[in-house]
């Protein structure tokens, strides 16, 4: 080699050197990411996942807008439908996903998202798959179907935990303190989703997996059909043994007028034994520093055909079509799911991973184990029925219709007959 | 005067008077006590007084709410959006009380008109605006907004203005002194205690309003008093000491500034609109 | 020497008020106006139908439409009197200026600095019968069967509170406003009529009143107006419930446009609200014009 070849070399290699650097420079994309993460301990999990993938990809950075929950619908809407998506965001896995999902606002993920469903606990695609195509990623996992109780006051009414594993156990512990002058289960409906909740749970307990599934989906998907109708008496079965339990007393006595925040803090202070919510029912112990809760599986009713099957629901990280940087955004999706970060999140969010990574050397909250635990047992995990129907079908006839059969203005079977002629109207109209 | 009635009258007055006083002041008393309890005190009986009263639940509550930095971002949206409103309305109100044009009518009623349009109605079509704009996330949003509250201002000005004779804008003309000097040397020094009324009402609504923060500034660091105090309640469910403890820091200093402006906006609404 | 009328100068003064107000409020409205003839789901605007006068046919039968329709007209009403008769009587008993008149128009003026979400909050929290005053309180003085009433969960007192709220919010500022009034009326005329002997409710009754009329007209309207519009004190303190209990018009319109996925619908209903309270108010300063003429 030349003296003047290899210094053209090194020349030549130098000027690459520069149009990579300066390459590198003008690749550098920021990725708006939107999210309603935004009170802690959800956001400060986010945001450290945030930092952590801008340190470790130096030509990407994501920046986060969190917004808070209830003005994040409307924003991520409007910022929609005028064209304006941030690059990556956040929604609701299920039936808000799935209509941005069918506006075409959505990157379909399909094969990107197959070999992350590796490792995804099983049954939880139909949180993100419509009409047979993948739109995101999942982010924590939470349960639904938990019944939290405080083990001091059980053992001083010489109440056995284990008894409340069946529904008629759980009632009649409920009447053992209500003859004692307590009123046993903390519950505020004022926003209607704590009483769309109990009837979730009802109703799951009584279907199987695939009626349950159908009887919302129906309303989404053109190809699923259900024979069973909401009008159905085994469906308004449902709706008559949520009544009982108010018709019995047991409800805390501002059932109609309390949020969710009052009737937790009742359970919280010790002054009443029974709450539902939640698996996020462990950080919001935490964070209100109450001392005596344990929980169990919400008791499923009589003949329940699974009665270990568990209702979940998770967010899902998506790519809007508008994306700057789609093959970024993927990176920072599959980030999201890889072992630090759910490991992250399970330890400092007292939430669960959707993904099947070995956490027993994880630092978790006993609580959380357990719940971990009815997860590892279920025969089955569905979503929460609020994902998998129409959001005007739903709004209606199970937020509306809960608060209306506590009120004495819907009885169970007419509460039933609106649902299936909302649902019917619905396929009709839309020519299913 | 009030001793010439009959002793009847005086004494239901009184018992009038003393029945609304403790509507207004009964809840903040139990707002203050409930605040210094324990939450196991607060349990048991919501009339009892706190035993050893925990004054540090106000610095927790501030602090674990950043209310350093929310009051900071209410206070400067506010002032500039009420300088604004000032500055523009009192214009807008002068030009249609003292000149004459056509269409005058119309365009007060024009003006006027959006008081009747709820203001959720224009939502999503502003949002959509403003992202038009680029500016979500930004002060400029709310800002402008309220920038568009004019309605109850120019009718305000417009009832204050008539109240002052057109004659001493005559003669300052036919001494040639410029309309513009009219305006700013004659006109606004008059038009004081409307301003004075105007700032402080506009200024009390946009530092409570809710809504145009809630949908624009979604950033954690731009939020304002009232959305970080709801943000708090939220995230404190059962410590209701601590939620009551951010109430009472939410609404504590507007308060006190309200009480010792009180009579500049009594006055202000003596001399202003009811001239008209 | 030019003469105002003559010259461009009233456009300058107009013109930031009028920008503004156009570009940010009326102009909004205008789009929203537009989409009161749509079907669409408020995310993709390729999903925009064009339904004509569909949306405002459908309000008509609509039930829930009619309730919030009633709630509202109740809520107007109800607020309206009180308020006017509440504040006139406050009003004429602090004119009089009994002892301590003073502090008392402090204390009554301490609500209009409350924003209504602080507000609503504070009054769900008092009249729960979990963590609340109200029950215990009433109970301690003797009433029957209502330590454990749901002020807010029952359809018989859930707007009634609401009512009840609001008019202790909004006294406050009828107070002020028709106190100022009061204190315009020059005391001439009063004492005049005292020396004829007049007695106090003839003098009120032929004098004050009449004097007030351009006063009262200014606080019926706002009261009206804004009571049309409530909003904030509902969602906070009842969500519209106890099953559509407490649901008036704008808190309809959000459900419809936010919670139910269907913003065109939403947007008839306001338009319906714009137009109920166009009518309402012009035939109230209507009246006011006519007695005055008379």
């Amino acid at each position: 080699m030349s003296k003047f070849r290899s210094l053209r070399m090194l020349a030549l290699a130098g000027v690459a050197l520069l149009i990579a650097q300066g390459g590198a420079m003008a690749q550098t994309v920021t990725l708006n990411l939107w999210s309603e993460l935004s009170a802690p301990p959800e956001s400060t999990v986010l945001n450290k996942a945030v930092e952590m993938f801008n340190a470790a990809n130096p030509g990407i950075v994501v920046k986060h807008t969190s917004f808070e929950n209830t003005a994040y619908e409307t924003a991520l809407r409007t910022a929609f439908a005028g064209g304006t998506p941030p690059d990556i965001a956040e929604v609701n896995a299920g039936s808000n996903a799935f209509q941005y999902a069918q506006s075409g606002q959505l990157m379909d993920l399909t094969d990107f998202v197959k070999p992350i469903e590796q490792k995804l606990r099983p049954g939880l695609e139909t949180m993100y798959q419509y009409d047979g195509k993948s739109y995101g990623v999942l982010w924590g996992l939470k349960v639904g179907n938990v019944l939290y109780y405080n083990p001091v006051m059980l053992k001083e009414q010489g109440i056995d935990p284990a008894s409340l594993s069946t529904w008629e156990g759980f009632m009649a512990a409920s009447q053992k303190f209500l003859d004692a002058g307590i009123t046993p289960i903390a519950f505020g409906d004022r926003d209607q989703w704590t009483g769309n909740h109990y009837f979730n749970h009802i109703l799951h307990g009584i279907l199987t997996k695939d009626e349950y599934d159908h009887i919302g989906l129906q309303t989404l998907d053109p190809s699923i059909t259900s024979a069973l109708k909401w009008s159905d008496p085994k469906v308004v079965h449902a709706w008559e043994v949520y009544k009982a339990v108010a018709d019995a007393g047991y409800f805390t006595p501002g059932y109609l007028s309390d949020d969710n925040d009052t009737a937790a803090g009742l359970f919280f202070a010790g002054r009443a034994p029974f709450y539902s919510t939640g698996s996020w029912g462990v950080g919001m112990a935490k964070a209100n520093g109450a001392q005596n809760v344990a929980l169990t599986l919400f008791p499923p009713v009589a003949d329940s055909p699974e009665p270990t099957a568990i209702v979940t629901n998770s967010l899902l990280f998506t790519i809007p079509t508008t994306t700057k940087d789609a093959e970024a955004a993927k990176k920072f999706l599959e980030f999201l799911t890889s072992e630090p970060v759910q490991k992250l999140y399970v330890e400092e969010n007292f939430d669960l991973s959707p993904y099947q990574y070995d956490s027993s050397g994880w630092t978790m909250d006993p609580m959380l184990r357990q719940i971990a635990g009815l997860l590892d047992n279920a025969q089955n995990a569905s979503p929460f029925l609020d994902m998998i129907e129409d959001v005007k079908c739903m709004q209606e006839n199970v937020n509306e219709a809960n608060v209306a059969i506590l009120t004495g203005d819907l009885s169970p079977q007419e509460a039933g007959d609106m649902h299936q002629k909302c649902v019917t109207d619905l396929r009709a109209e839309r020519g299913w | 005067m009030f001793k010439s009635l009959p002793l009847l009258v005086r004494v239901f007055a009184y018992i009038l008077l003393v029945a609304l006083a403790a509507s207004v002041v009964l809840p903040f008393l139990w707002m203050v006590s409930t605040a210094l309890k324990t939450t196991g005190e607060i349990n048991q009986s919501p009339f009892s007084l706190p035993a050893t009263p925990n004054f540090w639940v106000f610095v927790d509550a501030w602090v674990q709410g950043d209310f350093t930095r929310l009051y900071l971002n209410s206070l400067g949206i506010t002032v500039v959006a009420v300088a604004g409103l000032l500055a523009f309305c009192s214009a807008a109100g002068y030009a249609l009380a003292h000149f004459e044009f056509r269409a005058k009518e119309a365009l007060f009623i024009y003006f006027l008109a959006g008081m009747m349009i709820p203001p959720q109605v224009i939502m999503v079509p502003s949002f959509k605006l403003m992202a038009t704009l680029g500016l979500i996330n930004t002060y400029a949003a709310v800002i402008l907004t309220y920038f568009a509250w004019v309605p109850f201002a120019i009718f305000f000005f417009r009832a204050y203005f008539s109240g002052i004779p057109k004659e001493l804008a005559e003669a300052a003309r036919v001494e040639g002194v410029s309309e513009w000097n009219i305006f700013i040397r004659i006109m606004l020094p008059l038009a004081k205690p409307a301003m004075a009324t105007v700032g402080i009402v506009y200024f009390i609504w946009i530092f409570n309003d809710f809504m145009w923060p809630l949908i624009y500034l979604n950033d954690q660091s731009l939020r304002t008093v009232t959305l970080g105090m709801m943000a708090f309640q939220g995230s404190h469910a059962a410590l209701m000491n601590l939620k009551v403890a951010a109430l009472i820091i939410a609404t504590g200093p507007p308060l006190v500034i309200f009480l010792i402006f009180r009579r500049q906006i009594q006055n202000g609404l003596i001399e202003g609109a009811l001239k008209a | 020497m030019a003469r105002p009328g003559r010259t461009n100068f009233h456009i300058w003064l107009l013109l930031p008020a009028f920008v503004f107000y156009t570009v940010f409020w009326i102009a909004p409205a205008l789009i929203a106006l537009l989409s009161s003839f749509t079907q669409w789901n408020g995310i993709s605007l390729g999903s925009i139908r064009w339904v004509g006068l569909a949306n405002y046919l459908q309000l008509f039968d609509d039930r829930w439409f009619w309730n919030a329709l009633r709630n509202n007209l109740l809520f107007v009403a109800v607020v309206l009197s009180s308020i006017i008769i509440l504040g006139m009587t406050y009003a004429l008993i602090l004119n009089a200026k009994p002892r301590g008149h003073s502090i008392f128009s402090t204390i009554f003026f301490i609500p209009i600095v409350l924003s209504s979400v602080v507000i609503g909050l504070l009054f769900t929290q008092m009249l729960s019968p979990t963590v609340g005053l109200v029950g215990p309180a009433l109970a301690a003085m003797g009433v029957p069967g209502v330590e454990q009433h749901q002020w807010l969960g029952d359809k018989s007192t859930a707007l009634p509170m609401v009512m009840l709220v609001y008019i202790w919010r909004e006294l406050g500022f009828a107070i002020l406003l028709l106190l100022a009034g009061l204190q315009t009326i020059p005391n001439d005329y009063i004492e005049a009529a005292r020396i004829d002997g007049a007695s106090p409710w003839n003098i009120t009754r032929h004098i004050t009143l009449p004097l007030m009329r351009p006063v009262l007209t200014v606080v019926i309207v706002l009261v009206t107006t804004n009571a049309f519009l409530l909003f904030d004190l509902v969602i906070v303190m009842t969500n519209g419930g106890p099953f559509h209990g407490s649901e008036v018009l704008s808190v309809f319109m959000y459900s419809q446009a936010f919670l139910k996925g269907n913003p065109g619908y939403g947007t008839a209903i306001a338009m319906m609200l714009f137009v109920i309270i166009l009518c309402v108010s012009g035939l109230q300063l209507a009246l006011s014009g006519r007695g005055q003429r008379a």
